[in-house]
C-alpha cells in the first residue's frame, strides 16, 4: 500500500537534489530579480498606467502568471532531470531494490520537484505581497494570494510534471523529450494559443483571471474547468508513469489503483475539457438560432411601447420581475400578433391582461401573445408579463462576430472575463441589451444590424434588494426603505439600465443637473486629489459643458449626469453604426472600476508630472491650479469624441498587439497593450444625442448615423495628424481608399468592412459639408439645432427632416443621397497658383488669398478651406476673423467650395489678419494627403487691388507639365519597384499581418523597412498623390527605377525633384544629442545611349523642387533613370524623374 | 534462511538465453558466484534482487517468491550492483541516510547511529561530508557496500565487487565481506575473480553459459585438480611451445628462465613438479578439462 513515510522520503531527498541544481537556481534568481524590478516599476514607483496598477488583484496576479510562463518552461528541464538519471545512475538500482510501490516513488518524486517550485512560489507571493502591503496604492486582499496560486501555478506544474515524466518514460530520452515538450509549447503558443477559447492555455495565460472588487472573478466555473483539466491531465499523467515506470512493481494493489486513478483523471479532464468546449458551442448554437428566428420576423410589425412599469426583485443570482407595459400600434396595419423579445434567461411564469391570465409562447427570447382581437393602428393595449431567472450572456451582442467574441480582453498581461451583464448576490448590473425587461420586435442582431425604429418609452422601476445594497437606474430616485427603490425618468427614455451594489456617492448640482459618481465602498481613490476648491468644482463643470455644447449645438436633455463605476470585467462591443456603447446610457456613464482604463484618471501619476513641470517649467502651478487641471482633463476626457473605432486608433492599438503593420500572435499577447478594444466609450456624447434622438427612415436608415458622426465630427479636432504620423495614413484616406473601390452602400452592406467606420464618419461629414456648401454655415447650424430641438425624446422619420430642408431652403435632399451613396467615382483636385498678399482696405491692412483648384474627374466634389493666422512663427499667434463666427484659436471655420466635375475655380479669401498657412480638405477624393497645408512665408503688400471674397469658375484647366518634358512620378505606371530582401522566418513571424499594395506607412525611424514603401505629405510631387516610395538604407540591392516613354530622340536634361519632407517621426530620435539630417548623397544610375552613368545628388544641399542631373542623349523609346537604395544617410525617398528636351 | 532457485531460465526479448534451468540451493554463508563474463551471473542476481523478471522458474526466499513477495523479499535485501559510481547531487553520509530510510530506519537518532557506525566501518566516516560522487573508486565501493549493509539485510547480494579495485582496496574488501559472513545472512558474490570467492566463500557454484557448471564447495574443485597442477622450470625458448600446448596460470621469471604453473592432467618432456592447487588452479583446471574451453579468452 501507499507509504506516507517512503513518500515523504523521497520527495525530500529529491527536493534537496533539485535545490543544489544550478540551473534551478540561477533560473529562480533570475525570475525573482525580474519580479522584483518588474514590482517596482508597476506598483511601488507608482508611475506605471493606472491600468496596470489600480485593481488589488493586479499584484499577485501579474506575480504568480509570470512565474507561471517560466516554471512551466523550466518545469520541463527539472521534471525531465527524474528519469533522466534514473536512467543514468546506476545507483539507481539499489534505491530500486528497496521497499516501495511505484506509486509511492513515483509521487514521492513528483512532490520533491513540486516542493521546490512550492517554495518558489511561496517567495514569490511573499515578494508579491510586500509590495502590496507596504508599496503599491491598492489595497491588500488576502484570499487573493491563495487563489492564484492555486489556479495558476498549481494546475500547471502538475501538468507539466506529468507530462513531462510520461513522455519521458515513453520515449527514455531527455533531449527527444525537450524537443517533443518544447514543440508542444510552441504549438500551444503560435499556433492553439488563442484557438477554441484558450483551452489549450495551459499556462494560463490567457484565462480570464482578473479579480474585480465588484464581482471577484469573472466567470469561475469557467476557470474551475479549464484549470481542474490541467490538474486532472496532470494527475493522470503521473499515474500514468507510475504504471509505465521501468521497475517491476511491487504491488498489485497499487497498480490497479494507479490505473484507476489514471482512467479516473483522465475522464474527469477530458469531461471538463468537453464540458468548457461545449458551454461555448452552446453560445453559438443558441445565437445562431437567435438569428434564424430573428430573421424570420423581419419584418413583423411591432408595436411601440409607450410606457413600461417594472418591479424588480433581487434574489441572489436572480430576479423575479413584473412589467406592466402599455403599448400601441403606430403602423398602417392591425398587428395581430404582439411580438417582444426577453432573454432566454428568464421564465416568463405569467401574462395578464386587465387581470385576465393570456396565452403565450414562449420560444428562445421571443414572447408572443395572441389578443382576441388584432390591434388596430392608432389604438393601445397592455400587458402585465411576469417572470424570473438571470440573464443569459450568451444571448447579448447577436450582431457581433463569433471571431470578435472569441478575442480577449487583455489589459497588458491581465486577461479580463468578457462580461455583459452581472446578477449576484452583492452586485447586478443591467443593461438593454441584457433584454433585462420586454422589448418590441425582435433585438438588434446580424440580420438587423441597423436601427429602424427606436422607442421612446415613459419608464418607472422599482427594485427591491438587500437593505445594505444601493440601486442606481434612471431618472428621480426614491428610497422609502431599506432595500427598495423607486425610479421614475421625467422624459421617455430609449433604454433603462440598472445596477445594484454597495455604492457610495458623491454628487453635486451645476446648472440644475445633478453630477455624481457611483463608486464601490473602499474605491474613493480620488478625493484625495480633490480637496479645498469646492467652488471652482462648479465653474469647471459648467465651462466644460458650456464650451462643449456650444461646439455641438446641443444642450444636455437630462437632469442627471453620473458616472457609474463597474466591474472590470463588464465591457460593451462598440457598433459601427451607433456611437453609443453599453458603457452610455441615458443620464449615465458606466465606468471601468476604478477608473482603470480612462484617460486621466490617474490622478497620482497626473499631480506628479504636473508638479515637476511646476518645478521645473516657466510657469509655476499652485497646488489648487493642478488640481483643477488634473480635473479639466478627466472632464475634457468624457466631453469629447470617442473614435476608438477609427482605422488610426485601431493600427495605433495594434501597433503592439498585430493587426495593421502591428505584430503576430505572441507578441500580441506580450506586448504590452494600449487602450483595450473592448472597454466601451466613456464619451458623453450619446447622453446629448443617441439616447435623446433618432432618426428613422425605411429608405435612408444611414441617416442617423450620418447625423450622430456629423455631430460628433464637430467635436474632433480637425487635424488629428498624430495617428498618422505614425501610422501613414490619416482616416479620411483609409476611407478615401475604400471608397475608390465600392460606392458607401457596398460598404454599408459588408458590416465587416474595416473601413466602415471612417467611411461612416467622412461620407457624414461630406453630406453635411455639402448642405453647409449649399446653405451656408450658420444659417445651416441654426436650422439644424432648432429641427432637434423641437424632436427631442421621440423617433423623428428622416422624412420630416427632408421636407424640412425643402420647405425652409428649396433643397431636394433625395437626388443628393442617391449619389451619395451609389457614387463609385471620386473627385480629385489640383490645387495651384496660390498667392497671398497685403492690401489696404481704407486704413486697414488686410490679407488676401487666392488659388486655383481644377477637378479633372468626371464626378462633382467639395473641398474646405481653413486659414491659420498669426503671420510668422510657428504655431504663432491670436488672430480675428472676418467671419461672424470665429473658431477657435488660430484659425476660423472652415469653408467649403463645390468643384463640379471637370470644372476649374480660383477661389479668393480674404482675412483680417495675416495668415500662416491655409489648409486643403479634400473631403472626399483621391488625393494624397486628403489634407494639406499651404505655408505662406514673405508676404509682401500690393496697391490698388480690389479685395476678392468669392469663387468664380475660370476656363483654363491647370496643368502641371510643360510641353517638351516628360514627368514620371512614382504613382505612374512608369515607375518600377526593385527590392531583394527577403524576410527572415522571425521577422515573419513578428511581422504576421499583410501590408497591402495600396497602402501608406510613415517614415518613422524605429522602423525604417527594407522594402520599398510609400509614403505621402503634401511636399512630394504628384497631380494630387502626392506620395514618394523610401526604403532603409541598403547596400545598392535595391533600386527603383523611372520609365520614360521619350517622344523623340534628342538630348535630354534630366531632373530629379527633391521633396525634403522633414518626417517628425524621424526627429525623435535627436533627443538629448545634436539633430542627425537622416538624409545624405542619393545615388542615380542614368540609362542612356552612351551607356549607363552613376549620378550622385546630395538631396541636403539641394533645394526642393526639380534638380538637375545631368544631359544625356536618349533614342525614341525607353528612357530609364534607377535610384539606388545605397546612401550614407539612413533612408532613400523616390520621388519623381524629370526629362527636359534640349531644343 | 535458504535461497532455492528452481529451474530457472531467462531469454531475453531479442532471443538470448541468459539463463537454462538454474537449480541452486543457497543457504546461510557466503556463497560464491563464479563465471566467466557472459555466463549469466548478472542476470541470475537481477532476478534475485527483484529487478529481473524470470522467463521461467523459480526463485525462492524461504518461503517467498521473488515475483509474488517482492515487497518482503526487498525489505530484506542489500544489493551492491556492478557498476556503482554515478551519484545524484548528495554527500556520502546523506546517500547512507537515504538509503538507510528506504531500508525501513526510522527513529533519527537510531538511523544517524547507524550511519556513522556503517561510515566508520567502511573506513568512510573522514569522507562522510564530501559529494558521494566524488570519491575514488574504492571508496564508492565501500559506499556501495556500506548502502547494502545499512539496515541489516538478511540476504546481501554482491555483484563483481572488486572489479576495477587497487589490490590494497581489494583486500580491504574482502576483509569488510569476512567480517560480514560471520552474521547469519546469506552473502552472494558473484565475480569473474576467483581470488574474491577463495577467501571466504563455503559454497559456491560456477555459471557458464547460462548453466550451472559446479554446485558446491571449493574444496571440492582444489580436490578433483590435485595432481594437476604443475610448476615447470623452463627456458626462454620453450615458453612459447608450453603456452601453446598447456593452459598457464602464471609465468614468473627465474634464474635459468621462467617457472611457469600449468593445468594438465599429465606432464612430459619438461622439467617439472606437481604442485598443490589453489581454488584459481581449480577454476582453470574445471574450464579446460570438463568445460573445455580455454579459459585464457576469459581472464582478465
Amino acid at each position: 500500500m501507499l507509504s506516507i513515510r517512503k513518500i515523504a522520503v523521497i520527495a525530500q531527498f529529491e527536493a534537496r537534489i533539485l535545490l543544489r541544481s544550478w540551473f534551478f537556481r540561477i533560473f529562480s534568481l533570475l525570475a525573482l530579480v525580474i519580479l522584483v524590478f518588474l514590482n517596482i516599476g508597476l506598483f511601488a514607483t507608482g508611475f506605471s498606467r493606472w491600468m496596470y496598477r489600480g485593481i488589488p488583484s493586479c499584484i499577485p496576479y501579474i506575480n504568480f502568471l509570470l512565474i507561471n510562463v517560466a516554471q512551466a518552461a523550466i518545469g520541463i528541464f527539472m521534471a525531465s532531470d527524474f528519469l533522466k538519471y534514473d536512467s543514468k545512475l546506476d545507483t539507481t538500482d539499489v534505491i530500486y531494490i528497496r521497499s516501495m510501490t511505484n506509486t509511492d516513488y513515483v509521487i514521492g518524486k513528483t512532490l520533491g520537484v513540486f516542493a521546490v517550485f512550492g517554495g518558489l512560489n511561496i517567495v514569490v507571493l511573499i515578494n508579491a505581497l510586500i509590495f502590496n502591503v507596504f508599496f503599491a496604492d491598492v489595497p491588500f486582499i488576502p484570499q487573493l494570494y491563495i487563489l492564484y496560486p492555486l489556479l495558476i501555478s498549481i494546475p500547471t506544474l502538475l501538468f507539466i510534471f506529468g507530462l513531462t515524466f510520461l513522455i519521458m518514460v515513453l520515449i527514455k530520452n531527455q533531449a527527444v523529450t525537450f524537443v517533443v515538450l518544447l514543440g508542444y509549447i510552441a504549438i500551444t503558443m503560435f499556433f492553439l494559443g488563442n484557438k477554441f477559447h484558450y483551452i489549450f492555455d495551459y499556462m494560463a495565460f490567457s484565462v480570464p483571471l482578473m479579480y474585480s472588487d465588484f464581482v471577484g472573478f469573472g466567470d469561475i466555473t469557467t476557470i474551475l474547468l479549464h484549470r481542474g483539466m490541467y490538474f486532472l491531465f496532470g494527475v493522470g499523467f503521473i499515474f500514468s508513469t507510475v504504471l509505465l515506470l521501468k521497475r517491476l512493481s511491487q504491488s498489485q494493489l497499487m497498480d490497479i489503483i494507479s490505473l484507476t486513478v489514471a482512467l479516473c483523471a483522465y475522464t474527469g479532464a477530458f469531461t471538463l475539457g468537453y464540458i468548457y468546449l461545449g458551454r461555448l458551442a452552446a453560445g453559438q448554437e443558441l445565437r445562431t438560432s437567435i438569428s434564424a428566428l430573428n430573421r424570420e420576423e423581419l419584418d413583423t410589425p411591432a408595436v411601440t411601447i409607450d410606457s413600461c412599469n417594472l418591479e424588480l426583485v433581487h434574489t441572489g443570482k436572480k430576479i423575479e420581475v413584473t412589467a406592466k407595459i402599455v403599448f400601441s400600434n403606430d403602423t398602417e396595419n392591425p398587428i395581430g400578433r404582439y411580438l417582444f423579445s426577453l432573454n432566454p434567461g428568464l421564465d416568463v411564469t405569467g401574462v395578464t391582461r386587465n387581470n385576465e391570465t393570456c396565452e403565450f409562447l414562449r420560444n428562445i427570447h421571443q414572447l408572443i401573445v395572441k389578443p382576441s382581437q388584432p390591434l388596430a393602428p392608432g389604438r393601445s393595449d397592455n400587458l402585465t408579463i411576469v417572470y424570473n431567472g438571470s440573464i443569459n450572456e450568451e444571448a447579448c451582442y447577436m450582431d457581433v462576430d463569433e471571431s470578435e467574441r472569441e478575442k480577449m480582453f487583455r489589459i497588458m498581461f491581465y486577461a479580463v472575463d468578457k462580461r455583459y451583464c452581472f446578477i449576484s448576490p452583492e452586485y447586478v448590473l443591467l443593461t438593454s441589451e441584457n433584454l433585462w425587461y420586454p422589448v418590441a420586435g425582435i433585438p438588434f442582431g446580424t440580420e438587423h444590424a441597423k436601427i429602424k425604429i427606436k422607442d421612446f418609452t415613459m419608464y418607472t422601476l422599482s427594485v427591491k434588494t438587500a437593505g445594505h445594497l444601493t440601486a442606481i437606474s434612471q431618472g428621480v430616485s426614491e428610497n422609502p426603505e431599506n432595500g427598495v427603490f423607486v425610479f421614475k425618468p421625467e422624459v421617455p427614455m430609449p433604454q433603462l439600465s440598472l445596477a445594484i451594489g454597495q455604492y457610495e456617492k458623491l454628487s453635486t448640482t451645476v446648472d440644475n443637473i445633478e453630477y455624481a459618481i457611483y463608486f464601490l465602498e473602499g474605491h474613493n481613490y480620488f478625493s484625495e486629489y480633490f480637496k479645498g476648491w469646492g467652488d471652482d468644482l462648479s465653474k469647471i463643470v459648467s465651462d466644460t459643458k458650456n464650451s462643449f455644447e456650444n461646439n455641438l449645438g446641443l444642450e444636455y436633455p437630462y437632469k442627471r449626469a453620473y458616472l457609474v463605476e463597474t466591474p472590470i470585467q463588464f465591457i460593451a462591443y462598440s457598433r459601427k453604426w451607433t456611437k453609443s456603447t453599453e458603457t452610455t446610457q441615458p443620464e449615465q456613464i458606466l465606468v471601468p472600476e476604478k477608473g482603470v482604463t480612462l484617460s486621466f484618471a490617474d490622478f497620482k501619476m497626473s499631480q506628479f508630472f504636473m508638479t515637476r513641470q511646476t518645478r521645473f517649467g516657466r510657469a509655476p502651478m499652485s497646488e489648487e491650479d493642478i488640481q483643477q487641471n488634473m480635473f479639466r482633463r478627466f472632464l475634457g476626457s468624457i466631453y469629447s469624441d470617442d473614435t476608438s473605432q477609427s482605422r488610426s486608433a485601431q493600427a495605433m492599438r495594434s501597433m503592439g498587439r498585430g493587426g495593421r503593420g502591428g505584430q503576430g500572435n505572441f507578441f500580441r499577447a506580450l506586448t504590452f497593450t494600449g487602450t483595450p478594444g473592448y472597454v466601451g466609450s466613456c464619451s458623453i456624447f450619446p447622453l446629448y444625442y443617441t439616447h435623446a434622438y433618432h432618426f428613422s427612415s425605411d429608405k435612408w436608415p444611414i441617416f442617423n448615423t450620418a447625423t450622430e458622426n456629423y455631430l460628433s465630427g464637430k467635436l474632433a479636432g480637425q487635424f488629428g495628424g498624430f495617428a498618422r504620423m505614425i501610422v501613414g495614413m490619416s482616416n479620411e484616406e483609409w476611407a478615401n481608399n475604400a471608397l475608390m473601390k465600392k460606392s458607401f452602400e457596398e460598404i454599408l452592406a459588408d458590416p465587416k468592412d474595416e473601413d466602415l467606420y471612417d467611411v461612416i464618419r467622412l461620407k457624414s461629414t461630406y453630406l453635411f459639408s455639402l448642405l453647409k456648401s449649399e446653405i451656408g454655415n450658420n444659417i445651416f447650424n441654426d436650422f439644424f439645432t432648432n429641427f432637434l430641438a423641437s424632436r427631442k425624446f421621440r423617433d423623428i422619420r428622416t422624412e420630416e427632416f427632408i421636407s424640412g430642408l425643402d420647405d425652409e431652403f428649396w433643397i431636394d435632399l433625395e437626388p443628393y443621397f442617391d449619389s451619395w451613396l451609389k457614387e463609385k467615382q471620386l473627385p480629385a483636385f489640383v490645387v495651384t497658383d496660390f498667392d497671398c498678399y497685403e492690401f489696404l482696405d481704407g486704413n486697414v491692412a488686410r490679407y488676401q488669398v487666392i488659388f486655383k483648384v481644377s477637378n479633372p474627374e468626371p464626378v462633382n466634389g467639395l473641398i474646405g478651406i481653413t486659414s491659420r493666422l498669426g503671420g510668422g512663427g510657428r504655431g504663432g499667434g491670436q488672430g480675428r476673423f472676418m467671419m461672424p463666427s470665429v473658431g477657435a484659436g488660430g484659425q476660423d471655420e472652415e469653408r467649403f467650395y463645390i468643384i463640379k466635375a471637370g470644372q476649374s475655380k480660383e477661389i479668393g479669401i480674404v482675412l483680417d489678419s495675416q495668415p500662416r498657412s491655409i489648409s486643403i480638405n479634400t473631403l472626399i477624393s483621391q488625393n494624397l494627403p486628403s489634407v494639406f497645408e499651404r505655408r505662406f512665408e514673405n508676404i509682401e503688400r500690393k496697391e490698388n487691388v480690389k479685395p476678392f471674397e468669392d469663387e468664380r469658375i475660370i476656363d483654363t484647366r491647370t496643368a502641371l507639365s510643360e510641353p517638351g518634358t516628360i514627368i514620371v512620378d512614382n504613382e505612374d505606371p512608369g515607375f518600377e519597384v526593385r527590392s531583394n530582401e527577403t524576410e527572415g522566418f522571425l521577422k515573419k513571424l513578428i511581422n504576421s499581418s499583410k501590408s497591402t499594395e495600396d497602402e501608406y506607412v510613415s517614415i518613422t525611424f524605429w522602423n525604417l523597412p527594407r522594402r520599398w514603401k510609400a509614403t505621402t505629405a503634401g511636399e512630394y510631387y504628384g497631380k494630387f498623390r502626392h506620395s514618394a516610395h523610401f526604403i532603409r538604407a541598403g547596400d545598392g540591392s535595391n533600386s527603383v527605377a523611372w520609365n520614360a516613354e521619350i517622344p523623340t530622340s534628342g538630348r535630354y536634361t534630366v531632373y530629379y525633384y527633391v521633396s525634403n519632407v522633414e518626417s517628425p517621426m524621424m526627429r525623435f530620435r535627436g533627443r538629448g544629442r545634436e539633430q542627425e539630417n537622416p538624409l545624405d548623397e542619393f545615388y542615380f544610375i542614368i540609362h542612356h545611349d552612351d551607356g549607363n552613368d552613376e549620378v550622385a545628388l546630395d538631396v541636403t544641399s539641394a533645394n526642393d523642387g526639380w534638380n538637375e542631373l545631368g544631359a544625356y542623349y536618349f533614342s525614341k523609346g525607353i528612357g530609364k533613370v534607377e535610384l539606388l537604395d545605397r546612401t550614407k544617410g539612413r533612408y532613400v525617398y523616390a520621388d519623381a524623374v524629370k526629362w527636359t528636351e534640349q531644343k | 534462511m535458504n535461497i532455492t532457485i528452481d529451474n530457472l531460465s531467462k531469454v531475453y526479448k531479442q532471443g538470448v538465453q541468459a539463463l537454462k534451468n538454474i537449480n541452486l540451493n543457497i543457504e546461510s554463508g557466503m556463497f560464491g558466484l563464479l563465471g566467466p563474463n557472459g555466463a549469466g551471473k548478472t542476470t541470475l542476481i537481477r532476478i534475485m534482487v527483484t529487478m529481473l523478471k524470470p522467463s521461467g522458474g523459480k526463485v525462492k526466499f524461504d518461503d517467498l517468491d521473488v515475483i509474488k513477495d517482492r515487497a518482503a523479499i526487498r525489505k530484506m535485501l542489500g544489493y551492491l550492483p556492478q557498476q556503482f559510481s554515478m551519484f545524484s547531487k548528495l554527500k556520502t553520509s546523506e546517500f547512507l541516510d537515504y538509503s538507510a530510510r528506504l531500508a525501513g530506519l526510522k527513529n533519527s537518532r537510531e538511523r544517524n547511529k547507524a550511519v556513522d557506525e556503517m561510515l566508520e566501518t567502511v573506513g568512510l566516516f573522514e569522507a562522510r561530508d564530501r559529494q558521494a560522487n566524488k570519491l575514488s573508486g574504492g571508496m564508492k565501493r565501500r559506499l556501495g557496500i556500506a548502502q547494502a549493509l545499512i539496515g541489516n539485510p538478511k540476504v546481501l547480494i554482491i555483484d563483481e565487487p572488486t572489479i576495477g579495485l587497487d589490490p590494497e582496496e581489494r583486500l580491504r574488501f574482502r576483509n569488510i565481506l569476512s567480517e560480514m559472513s560471520r552474521k547469519e545472512i546469506i552473502i552472494i558474490l558473484s565475480t569473474h575473480i576467483v581470488g574474491d570467492i577463495s577467501s571466504s566463500c563455503t559454497s559456491m557454484a560456477m555459471l557458464n553459459k547460462g548453466e550451472v557448471a559446479y554446485n558446491g564447495s571449493p574444496e571440492w574443485l582444489i580436490d578433483q585438480a590435485r595432481g594437476h597442477v604443475w610448476l615447470i622450470e623452463a627456458h626462454d625458448d620453450e615458453l612459447e611451445h608450453i603456452k601453446e600446448k598447456y593452459p598457464v596460470i602464471s609465468t614468473i621469471p627465474a634464474k635459468n628462465g621462467w617457472e611457469v604453473q600449468v593445468v594438465s592432467d599429465s606432464m612430459n618432456g619438461y622439467k617439472s613438479r606437481p604442485i598443490e592447487p589453489n581454488l584459481e588452479h581449480a577454476y582453470v583446471y574445471f574450464l579446460e578439462y570438463n568445460l573445455g574451453q580455454s579459459w585464457n579468452e576469459d581472464i582478465d
